[in-house]
């Protein structure tokens, strides 16, 4: 069956689009307004709660620049070729930040997270079929939650829950459960 | 290169001291220059005498790297 949900051509001219922030000029247009605004942002102390946070979690400054410029790009306080031009200041600014609030950080230069391709994924899947490279212990396989959910279902309401699902309980917790050793001290110290 | 790449690679050549060649010229009355920063964290070190404040734990890399401190 096709597909309906798309959007219907010419949908995109009843959008006002007026109010996108990359349809007006920029707040910021001179570098010591930006920086003024960064150091405003930064000093406040939700703001510093974050980079703390973040920072001493291995976030590095060069990756809170990318968040914080991409950020401004997207509100509409620079335009994105003024954003490149300030992301060095703005890394300064926020190293500056974290020595001034004692935070060691890292500066990041460079991008270490290799996020795998579909080639990747796909030269892997086909490794594995062909080869078998990886053998998944049946026991430690994850099952999906529908699977498990379905297995409950086929259980029934009145099932055993999952956890006594199996042998019975041994004697001793049965007696247990049934009262039948539990030590109760005497009735007069209730009374 | 998508913009992530292109702030990095900003700010890897900030920090090696090489400024855009007309950025000056544009802003001559700008405060926030890479000597100001340099005043600053003098500044910043002074005031925490040095033992309070946030150290970079990956500069030994950037030594390997011959990345230093814009110096102009």
């Amino acid at each position: 069956m096709q597909n309906f949900d798309i959007p219907i051509p010419g949908e995109n001219f009843l959008s006002d689009t007026r109010n996108q922030s990359w349809h007006r000029p920029p707040e910021y247009d001179h570098p010591d307004q930006f920086l003024k605004h960064v150091d405003k942002t930064f000093k406040k102390p939700q703001a510093q709660t974050g980079l703390d946070t973040l920072v001493s979690s291995g976030v590095s400054v060069t990756t809170m620049t990318d968040f914080f410029i991409s950020r401004s790009i997207m509100d509409g306080l620079i335009s994105i070729d003024f954003g490149i031009l300030m992301a060095g200041p703005t890394a300064r600014a926020i190293e500056l930040m974290c020595v001034q609030l004692g935070i060691d950080y890292e500066m990041g230069f460079e991008d270490n997270t290799e996020v795998p391709t579909k080639e990747d994924v796909q030269h892997i899947a086909d490794l594995i079929e062909r080869d078998g490279l990886v053998e998944v212990d049946p026991e430690q396989e994850d099952v999906p939650e529908e699977e498990e959910q379905a297995a409950e279902e086929e259980m029934g309401l009145m099932a055993p829950e999952a956890d006594l699902a199996g042998e019975p309980a041994d004697e001793d917790m049965q007696a247990e459960m049934l009262g039948l050793n539990a030590e109760e001290g005497p009735l007069d110290e209730l009374q | 290169m998508n913009l992530e790449a292109a702030i990095r690679a900003s700010v890897r050549e900030y920090y090696t001291g090489n400024l855009p060649e007309e950025f000056m010229e544009q802003f001559p009355d700008m405060k926030y220059t890479p000597e100001y920063f340099i005043k600053l964290e003098d500044e910043i070190m002074e005031d925490t005498k040095g033992d309070e404040s946030g150290e970079r734990l990956d500069d030994e890399l950037m030594e390997e790297e011959g990345m230093v401190d814009a110096e102009l």
